[in-house]
């Protein structure tokens, strides 16, 4: 078995676009689960959003790429406020059901069939990043080394900005937790009543966490979308969702920083065990008739699932925080 | 209030007409109610007269069906408690409530009115608000020297102190710069040598020119520091006035100790007015009600026992402190004492809904202990808790269902034994117990008890919230039930009617057995109206000296 190559793989995966795009969406689910206690199970369709913007706007409208970023962007933010208007003020679970329902009910929207003219319906969209990698300053004949990994340079490219940008959000999320907004954020997550007894307006901290972290998602959906130069329904299901989760307790709800390394490890892990099970189905060492190269897939998922429990169970602060949050 | 004048006093908060109910039962039903400017006020009365329910209604934690409300002349009927808090009406909680992740200053810092930095449009241009966090972090290191807190100014709230967090919430009030604070309970939970300090530092506050209305069940705080006392009683002030007349006031007596209804009407008109004797004297007339003694005689074997049991919610502060009580066969025994004695404690860690830490709970010979509750009751203990003891969307005839649930067998026959007991229910078999009164629900709760025949009974307040007339037929029902051979012990706040029927009874005192007696004993006992009013209760002063006697420990 070739456990070099393996290593590659999941070094490869730990740093690709999507996994930055994943960082960004986990670092907006941090802020509305993990600082704002809101348990928003609609995370996919704030990504969504973001994606169906750009890609309704530059290849069904022909806008301008720039153009696409904004009207995602604000697609996003007027999705949060439509969303969180009526349901922040929910108890947890009633939140949770709504928010999953919604972003269901917009996955099936941009997959039927008479919104297909604005949507590509199943189809959906295709060419609408290439102002975008127009700008790439990288040589696109030339091939790049990242330490043992070898990419090409558009990869490169998106790589870079997405790599930025997680930076700067992660910076700016950090500065508005410290500050006193932050404090009163996270008092609403600790105890709504208490802070409403002093005079916050608990509901308004609550909408401004669930647009600003459904922004960073509209932003992770944009990126993952210019990543697969492609926006299908079908790629914004729950199962998304439950990823960005899983970043955000593999990291450790509620600390800043915790979503980047969530995001970096859960994409190293699923990549490391993809990799070392194919080969081992392909070399034969497992020979199971039940277990070929179409239960690779799986297994993977299987395995992350069980990993997630086991982090629940034994360490809910986290895999990489070691001082633990006080609790009474 | 428009027609203020200047000899008038200034009203900081008025109500008018202010009522609200839940389901049956009325909680809040005040007519007219001022709270005076600059002053001290304390809110007093028996457990479910609807102390808190008020204060959730006017800061806005809870809506009113009826009524209006305002502050310093300004209408704040229904607004939201945010709004409210803005508008320096402060509140804290009855059961402290503190940020425990952050620490003791920031708790603080949260609490300041009226800073930018909150603004998420500002909250990334430090430059904008940091000038306004260190005037305001200056004020609450302030606050925290004048409570005593400073040295935990970097820890978490999280391992303060019980004491030391009311002291917090009291400073993080303050540091809204409120024009008046609603504290609900700032003594309970606080040891002795706090409890001092929190009391001067309220005073210290009203003569800063703070007004405060607080609710308090310490007696003694009450008549030592308040200016104003008002007693409510089923939602409705009853008196109110300076300490020493709201404690002389005969309706205010009956309405900790209960009105001796079931005493014969001419005594109660003869008992004098003077009221630790009117009590005295009314009590002695109750003897002729009491149940006869049990068949197997006080001294057959306890069908229950506790043995120095001690329990509570957080293991660091038991409330309960080593509590030893037996129950008789067929005995009624009452637990009474003051709000906070740890009475329903007892009865929740005697029916295993919350764990003992020490001592040991038998049923009959047999050591339940490690039992979980649903174990005890296959056992033969019943539990009536006090509030939430039917199931509100299941019909009556569903309900008693439930009680025997696990022998189906005997479904028919204990409906009908059941139903002989409790006629009233008879024609409401089919209503859902949700729209039942106060009243008929404590009837269905302890009829659905008695479905398995219990040898021993719990019944956590059974009179609670109830008019006088449903209170009298709910302990018409306990006797009953012993009658029927069931063993009853009894937590009661309506401690004359309870003693009236009980056997023996225990005084709690701070989680403790201060007295202990024959139901008629402890009736005639002037140190139990002492326990609920407090030792300012006026009395003659020969009487002092039988506050420092020893308890009668039986």
């Amino acid at each position: 078995m070739d456990l070099a190559a393996a290593g590659v793989d999941a070094l490869r995966a730990a740093i690709a676009p999507a996994t930055a795009a994943y960082a960004l969406a986990a670092l907006g689910l941090n802020l509305q689960f993990g600082y704002a206690g809101l348990l928003n199970l609609g995370h996919a369709g704030f990504m969504a959003v973001g994606a169906y913007g750009l890609a309704t706007t530059v290849a069904v409208f022909g806008g301008g790429f720039w153009l696409g970023v904004a009207v995602g962007l604000a697609a996003a933010a007027a999705f949060g406020l439509l969303l969180g208007m009526p349901t922040v003020r929910l108890r947890a679970d009633y939140l949770a059901i709504t928010t999953i329902a919604a972003s269901e009910i917009l996955r099936f929207v941009l997959r039927s069939g008479w919104a297909q003219p604005w949507t590509g319906g199943v189809y959906g969209l295709q060419r609408f990043a290439e102002e975008f990698y127009a700008l790439n300053p990288f040589a696109t004949s030339n091939n790049y080394a990242i330490g043992p990994v070898v990419v090409d340079a558009r990869t490169l490219w998106l790589m870079v900005v997405g790599w930025a940008l997680v930076a700067a959000a992660a910076v700016l999320l950090v500065l508005l937790l410290r500050s006193p907004w932050g404090r009163v954020l996270s008092s609403v997550r600790q105890d709504e009543d208490l802070a409403r007894s002093l005079g916050k307006n608990v509901f308004a901290y609550k909408l401004q966490a669930l647009v600003i972290g459904g922004v960073l998602g509209g932003v992770a959906g944009i990126l993952l979308a210019v990543d697969q130069q492609n926006v299908n329904p079908d790629n914004y299901g729950s199962v998304v969702t439950f990823f960005v989760y899983t970043i955000v307790i593999l990291g450790g709800a509620g600390r800043a920083m915790a979503p980047v390394t969530g995001a970096v490890v859960f994409w190293l892990v699923i990549s490391a065990t993809d990799s070392v099970l194919r080969q081992a189905v392909d070399s034969g060492t497992v020979s199971w008739s039940w277990f070929g190269p179409q239960q690779v897939g799986v297994a993977r998922f299987v395995l992350v699932g069980l990993a997630l429990m086991l982090i629940v169970v034994f360490r809910p602060q986290g895999l990489f925080t070691w001082r633990r949050r006080v609790r009474t | 209030m428009s027609g203020v004048t200047t000899a008038e006093p200034v009203v900081a908060l008025a109500l008018s007409g202010v009522r609200r109910s839940f389901g049956g039962v009325r909680a809040v039903d005040v007519g007219q109610m001022h709270i005076p400017d600059g002053k001290l006020t304390a809110l007093i009365g028996p457990n479910g007269a609807g102390k808190t329910t008020l204060f959730n209604i006017v800061t806005g934690f809870e809506r009113a069906d009826a009524g209006r409300w305002s502050f310093y002349g300004r209408d704040i009927t229904g607004m939201d408690s945010w709004r409210v808090a803005r508008a320096g009406l402060v509140r804290t909680f009855q059961l402290t409530r503190v940020l425990a992740e952050m620490t003791v200053l920031d708790n603080l810092r949260l609490a300041a009115a009226g800073q930018r930095g909150e603004r998420l449009s500002l909250a990334l241009w430090p430059a904008a608000w940091r000038k306004q966090e260190r005037a305001n972090q200056e004020r609450a290191e302030a606050l925290l020297e004048r409570f005593r807190l400073a040295d935990k100014r970097h820890h978490p709230a999280a391992q303060l102190s019980g004491g030391q967090r009311r002291l917090l919430e009291v400073a993080r009030a303050l540091m809204t710069q409120p024009r008046m604070l609603l504290l609900d309970e700032p003594l309970a939970g606080v040891n002795p040598a706090l409890r001092e300090d929190v009391m001067a530092h309220l005073v210290a506050l009203r003569d800063d020119g703070l007004t405060i209305l607080f609710i308090e069940h310490d007696m003694d705080a009450v008549m030592g520091i308040s200016d104003h006392v008002i007693c409510l009683a089923t939602g409705t002030p009853i008196a109110a006035g300076t300490p020493a007349q709201v404690a002389a006031t005969p309706a205010v007596i009956d309405a900790y100790l209960g009105v001796s209804t079931s005493a014969p009407s001419g005594a109660r008109t003869a008992a004098p007015s003077g009221a630790p004797a009117a009590a005295a004297s009314r009590a002695s007339t109750q003897v002729a009600t009491r149940p006869q003694a049990p068949a197997g005689g006080p001294d057959g074997d306890p069908v229950l026992s506790a043995d120095g049991l001690v329990s509570g919610y957080n293991s660091d502060r038991p409330i309960l402190q080593g509590v030893s009580a037996h129950v008789g066969p067929g005995e009624i025994v009452a637990i009474i004492g003051a709000n906070g004695a740890g009475k329903s404690t007892l009865l929740k860690a005697v029916a295993g809904a919350i764990p003992a830490t020490a001592g040991t709970v038998r049923l009959g010979q047999r050591d339940v202990t490690k039992l979980a509750m649903h174990q005890r009751v296959a056992l033969g203990l019943g539990y009536v808790p006090q509030s939430r003891n039917v199931f509100p969307s299941l019909t009556v005839e569903e309900n008693l269902r439930m009680g025997i649930y696990l022998r189906p067998r005997e479904w028919q026959r204990s409906r009908d034994r059941v139903l002989a007991m409790f006629p009233a229910l008879r024609d409401r078999l089919a209503t859902p117990a949700g729209a039942l009164s106060g009243g008929q629900r404590q009837s269905l709760a302890l009829a659905r008890a008695l479905m398995p025949v219990p040898t021993v009974l719990l019944l956590d307040e059974p009179s609670a919230g109830l008019s006088p007339v449903a209170q009298e037929e709910a302990f018409e029902h306990v006797c009953a039930a012993a009658q029927s051979g069931v063993s009853v012990l009894i937590v009661e706040q309506n401690a004359r009617q309870c003693l009236a029927i009980s056997h023996r009874g225990y005084v709690l005192e701070q989680g403790r057995v201060a007295l202990t007696g024959t139901g008629a004993d402890l009736l005639a006992d002037p140190r139990v109206v002492e326990l609920y009013l407090g030792s300012t209760h006026q009395r003659p002063p020969e009487n002092r000296a039988d506050r420092l006697a020893p308890p009668l420990h039986s």
